[in-house]
């Protein structure tokens, strides 16, 4: 099915949903619709191969040949298709003790990843040797809420991004939990937190006056916690402008997103996929040039990967 | 081919402001599940070929050998013995002080040790988590709080501290290095940062300083392993359980 038969048969079923109306200067020039397509993982976790089931070790699930094959397969499918990660890319196990993290980021670009943000994970080979890893890789994560300016990490991430195909802007931004006391690294009183609510609004802000089209956080606070503690959910009440949070750290398998409405009276949508790249969630958006984002459809694809014969 | 086998759909009624009107609609969510496995592309299996490779090699380089399969059991059984002890000796030999204790969250350890070789691969299966370790300072009173915590739970893998679990999973009888805990002393443990971190049952231990050993459990269990290797001994198994059950 090609995105415009997609549109036509989704809007005829009536499945159209209506986001909030986010004034920006538009990009259009005439009166047709773009599909947007958002691709998230979230708890990667050194999981280059699939993941063994413990119960049944016919059965692997995730791993980067899957991975490679269905996101090849909906890109060629529809361009306007973007690929983030919420963090914590790196994971226990002998992955990350042969790699500590550089396979891991590796990957991220194998993949064709547009953007990532940091996890508590992420830095347990300590944080020189991130920042050596980010070098050497040539990525960036997308950090908001930190400041990095007194350690080597201080050129290797950006506190935004934006990223554009023609008529379409896409502003990210990445928001980390407090680390302090997940991480027991040298030098962790280095890396400077800052308030993950305010920053994501002043970004969110700045995302809006670039005029982007949408503004997506990739964040790694969790989804939501019975004790209160700063979540998703709380970001998202407390938000503006972001459109949707791509969540992690919880290591939850949503079957459908979560919708909040936000400070504007508008709607923030969360969505997180599990871990170890066994899932990979699916958001498809209609956008068109009267400043309108409909969220069409949502898929999540359990990955399973082949063994070689 | 990619071909979904169960969709699951949920369809959520939905009302958003646009404007001043308001919009009544619909979106339908789906459950896709890949059914068909999927087959990585000679391209991406030329791409995992080194990392394949070198992570095998990794896997299979034999660091000891077990004369027998060393099992976890109740309250830490033989198997919590070794790792507390190479977490304690890790501590010690890190540190060069005296560390009076070495105490683990029993989930950290999955399965048991199999008797033969110790590869890298199957210390990964016993200890999969990178869980870091940190030397915490505890009064002698939290510690005795800590480790009523801990009998309470039916008693948890331990180096260093010996006690009696009562029928009401209370601990008596508690001796560190052989001498009773004083409540106003201070005593050096080692633990994970999970624990550290006020994890499952260790709030008591969030607050406390810390100091970072820069190695994690699974390093500190491989250098204990090849310490005996290096001297041509059999990995050394102590079946004593530091904790007594009474039955009344």
């Amino acid at each position: 099915m090609n995105r415009r038969d997609f549109i036509t048969s989704t809007a005829k079923a009536g499945l159209l949903f209506s986001l909030p109306i986010i004034p920006n200067k538009f990009l259009w020039v005439d009166g047709s619709t773009i599909t947007f397509t958002l691709l998230h993982t979230n708890n990667l976790q050194s999981n280059l191969f699939p993941v063994k089931n413990e119960y049944d070790t016919e059965r692997h699930t995730g791993g980067i040949g899957a991975h490679k094959k269905v996101i090849d397969d909906i890109v060629k499918n529809n361009p306007y298709t973007l690929l983030v990660d919420a963090g914590d890319f790196c994971g226990d196990g002998p992955v990350f003790d042969t790699f500590k993290g550089k396979a891991e980021l590796e990957a991220l670009k194998y993949l064709g990843y547009h953007a990532f943000t940091l996890g508590e994970k992420d830095f347990m080979a300590g944080i020189d040797h991130l920042a050596n890893n980010l070098t050497l890789t040539g990525m960036k994560p997308v950090v908001s809420n930190y400041d990095f300016t007194h350690t080597a990490l201080q050129n290797c991430y950006e506190p935004y991004k934006i990223i554009e195909w023609p008529n379409l802007k896409i502003g990210i931004m990445g928001i980390v939990l407090p680390l302090h006391d997940k991480i027991s690294i040298p030098d962790k009183e280095k890396i400077v937190y800052l308030d993950a609510v305010e920053q994501a609004n002043t970004t969110a802000n700045y995302l809006k006056q670039k005029n982007c089209n949408m503004i997506i956080c990739l964040s790694h606070l969790g989804d939501r916690y019975s004790d209160g503690n700063l979540s998703d959910e709380i970001l998202a009440k407390n938000n503006y402008d972001i459109d949707v949070i791509v969540g992690g750290h919880t290591q939850r398998f949503f079957k459908q997103p979560r919708i909040y409405q936000n400070k504007s009276s508008g709607y923030t949508i969360v969505n997180q996929a599990g871990w170890g790249g066994v899932q990979l969630a699916q958001l498809d958006f209609e956008i068109d040039n009267k400043m309108n984002k409909n969220l069409l459809r949502t898929k999540n694809f359990l990955l399973k990967e082949k063994k070689n014969q | 081919m990619l071909k979904a086998i169960s969709i699951s759909s949920f369809t959520c009624l939905c009302i958003a402001c646009i404007g001043h009107s308001q919009t009544v609609s619909t979106v339908q969510f789906q459950y896709h599940s890949i059914s068909s496995s999927i087959q990585a592309d000679s391209a991406t299996q030329q791409w995992l070929k080194p990392y394949n490779d070198s992570i095998e090699k990794y896997l299979n380089t034999t660091i000891g050998f077990a004369l027998e399969n060393v099992y976890k059991g109740k309250g830490g059984g033989a198997l919590g013995n070794l790792v507390t002890q190479a977490m304690l000796h890790q501590a010690q030999t890190k540190t060069g002080t005296t560390i009076h204790a070495a105490m683990l969250h029993p989930a950290s350890i999955k399965g048991y040790l199999a008797q033969g070789n110790i590869t890298i691969g199957s210390l990964t299966q016993l200890l999969p988590y990178n869980n870091q370790l940190v030397i915490v300072s505890i009064s002698g009173l939290h510690l005795t709080q800590f480790i009523q915590q801990m009998a309470a739970d039916g008693g948890w893998p331990i180096c260093g501290i010996k006690y009696n679990i009562t029928p009401q999973g209370n601990a008596t009888n508690i001796y560190i290095n052989n001498e009773p805990i004083i409540p106003g002393n201070t005593y050096q443990i080692v633990v994970t940062d999970y624990m550290k971190n006020g994890n499952y049952k260790c709030e008591i231990l969030k607050l406390l300083p810390q100091v970072s050993l820069n190695t994690n459990l699974r390093e500190s269990c491989k250098v204990y392993i090849e310490s005996f290797t290096n001297n041509h001994e059999p990995l050394a198994i102590n079946k004593v359980s530091p904790i007594n059950y009474v039955y009344e």
